[in-house]
């Protein structure tokens, strides 16, 4: 059995075991809220323009600054730390498979679970919002949302995967870097802005979207570039996190003897 | 060292607090009980076995392997931890055939070696049940389950009893000792040390992180035979007898221990049990209890821990 066959049962691990149990309930009615205030736009009598603006502006600002960040992180941190708390890690470590794949394993099953949680997130909207008689969507917006949904959670992932590792604060590091760093430095001048994740998921909106809420977004990077920067985020510090797994105690901090 | 487990002046820090302490011993073939208190360093000495921790300095190996590697070899191990922790979402069987696939195990392979691993251990009509609703007892039982389910070459034992029913207890034993005898490598640790007598002759005292002594119960015994032997002496005139006792040569220190008892130090144990019923007599002394305290292991591992060594 290859490394690539071992793969398979820590990523359904990885998923099953981050959709479970009241955090997924919790997780879920996070992931709710832009439908809901879509749905309560609609119940209000809003106007079809209003309605559909909404549900492409609450993307780009609530779904993509906050439900993303929350759920990714809760999941992606979880894949090390929860399993290093509950001392369960060992049942992995004392295995013959080699680290690496555990890493990578736990990464794919934990974006597969973020993106259940968040594809419908970030979609639900746009369908309620076209079915309560919102101004049509394109498809190619659709699409942008989708893609950016998916290279959002990949690179946020890798990050709280490696935060997980090394961190035992790696939700409050998680925090700090997904409502400080990725929201202050993206408001302020010049280039800086480059060094967050959310500049480039911005900028693929920005460039993929002709027209609406999601247009405009300034950016100076091409749209490869806006691809690439996550990708790139996210084999680097999966890739971290497989060495570094490699040479991290897995025990909770106060072992008992 | 050639064991199957060796360590040499291995070392653990946990912060300020030392886990294992210069640890050094040689487990081999066949089963052998590491015996010692709650946090004496048992459950670090598998972690680190296990390749859950680094030794902070020491050399430990593993069928011949550092311990802190991965690789292949960790397939001829198998390790049941303490903690009860598991995947509680998963049933019995869905644990040990994922652990068996991570393993590198087919699926139809693993559905094999679960089903014949869970029977083993007597946990066929709970498989199905998920692990959150198991007691600590069917914890037990399939951690041991997941630990044997690959047939490994050597088995780590962390406290494998705890919480297992009397029932389930010698039904384990049982199954310990069948293993042993079948050519695998055992290391129990346990507290409880009647346990591990009944197991196995083999045994490794630590405590405080230490080693305190290694090899045959009985050779520990016979250490423990040249050195002063503790007896616990109920009498009605305890000041009196004290008086006699300390006339004797082999007598090497007496103790107050309470109104009416005493404890008795003597380097000649056999001398003292043949000299006392006829200073009784003699004497006319009135003794109503005789305890010796290091005539079990545990005696033995308390004699050693308090510094007789």
């Amino acid at each position: 059995m290859t490394g690539v066959d071992r793969l398979l049962p820590i990523a359904g691990a990885a998923f099953r075991g981050s959709l479970r149990g009241s955090r997924t309930v919790a997780l879920g009615a996070i992931a709710a809220v832009p439908t809901l205030i879509v749905v309560a736009l609609a119940a209000a009598n809003a106007s079809s323009t209003q309605i559909s603006d909404a549900s492409l502006g609450l993307f780009g600002t609530l779904t993509l600054r906050v439900v993303m960040i929350l759920v990714v992180l809760v999941i992606g941190v979880a894949q090390f730390r929860g399993e290093i708390e509950d001392d369960t890690l060992a049942y992995l470590t004392s295995r013959s498979v080699p680290r690496a794949v555990v890493a990578v394993g736990k990464y794919l099953g934990s974006v597969l679970a973020c993106l259940v949680v968040l594809v419908p997130s970030a979609l639900v909207p746009l369908a309620v919002a076209q079915a309560a008689g919102g101004s049509p969507i394109p498809s190619s917006t659709a699409f942008a949302v989708l893609a950016t949904v998916i290279l959002g959670t990949l690179a946020y992932d890798a990050v709280f995967l490696l935060f997980g590792l090394v961190s035992p604060s790696a939700l409050l590091l998680g925090l700090i870097y997904g409502f400080l760093w990725e929201f202050l430095l993206s408001l302020l001048p010049g280039t800086i802005p480059r060094i967050t994740l959310v500049y480039y998921l911005h900028a693929l909106l920005g460039l993929s979207v002709t027209s609406g809420p999601l247009s405009g977004y300034p950016t100076v990077v091409s749209l490869g570039e806006a691809i690439a920067a996550p990708l790139g985020v996210a084999v680097a510090f999966v890739s971290l996190t497989a060495v570094l797994f490699r040479y991290e105690e897995t025990a909770p901090l106060r072992s008992s003897a | 060292m050639t064991g199957v487990v060796d360590a040499l002046a291995v070392t653990k820090r946990y912060g300020e607090v030392l886990g294992l302490n210069g640890f050094t011993a040689s487990f081999g073939a066949g089963i052998t009980g590491l015996i010692g208190p709650n946090g004496a360093g048992k459950s670090t000495l598998f972690r680190l076995l296990a390749g859950q921790l680094r030794p902070d300095a020491g050399t430990l190996s593993v069928l011949g392997q550092p311990a802190w590697s991965e690789g292949s070899f960790r397939r001829r191990v198998g390790y049941c931890p303490e903690q009860p922790a598991m995947y509680d979402w998963m049933t019995g069987k869905e644990f040990v055939v994922y652990l068996l696939r991570v393993d590198g195990y087919s699926r139809a392979e693993a559905e094999k070696r679960a089903t014949q691993a869970i029977d083993t251990v007597g946990l066929t009509d709970a498989k199905a049940r998920r692990v959150r609703v198991y007691s600590k007892g069917m914890r037990q039982r399939v951690k041991i389950a997941q630990g044997i389910a690959h047939d490994p070459e050597l088995l780590l034992l962390d406290e494998p009893l705890n919480g297992v029913d009397p029932v389930g207890r010698a039904q384990l034993l049982a199954l310990f000792t069948r293993l042993g005898r079948s050519g695998h490598h055992l290391i129990v640790s346990s507290h409880v040390l009647y346990e591990v007598e009944r197991l196995t002759d083999q045994i490794v005292m630590i405590s405080n992180g230490r080693a305190l002594a290694q090899g045959d119960l009985h050779r520990i015994r016979d250490l423990i035979d040249e050195r002063p032997h503790t007896i616990e002496i109920t009498a009605r005139e305890p000041r009196s007898l004290a008086k006699l006792l300390s006339g004797w040569d082999h007598v090497v220190g007496i103790e107050f221990v309470g109104p009416d008892r005493l404890t008795v130090r003597s380097r000649l144990p056999e001398t003292f049990y043949r000299e006392l019923p006829e200073l009784v007599v003699r004497e006319g002394a009135e003794i109503s209890a005789l305890h010796s305290s290091d005539d079990n292991l545990d005696a033995v591992f308390r004699y050693l821990s308090e510094g007789g060594r």
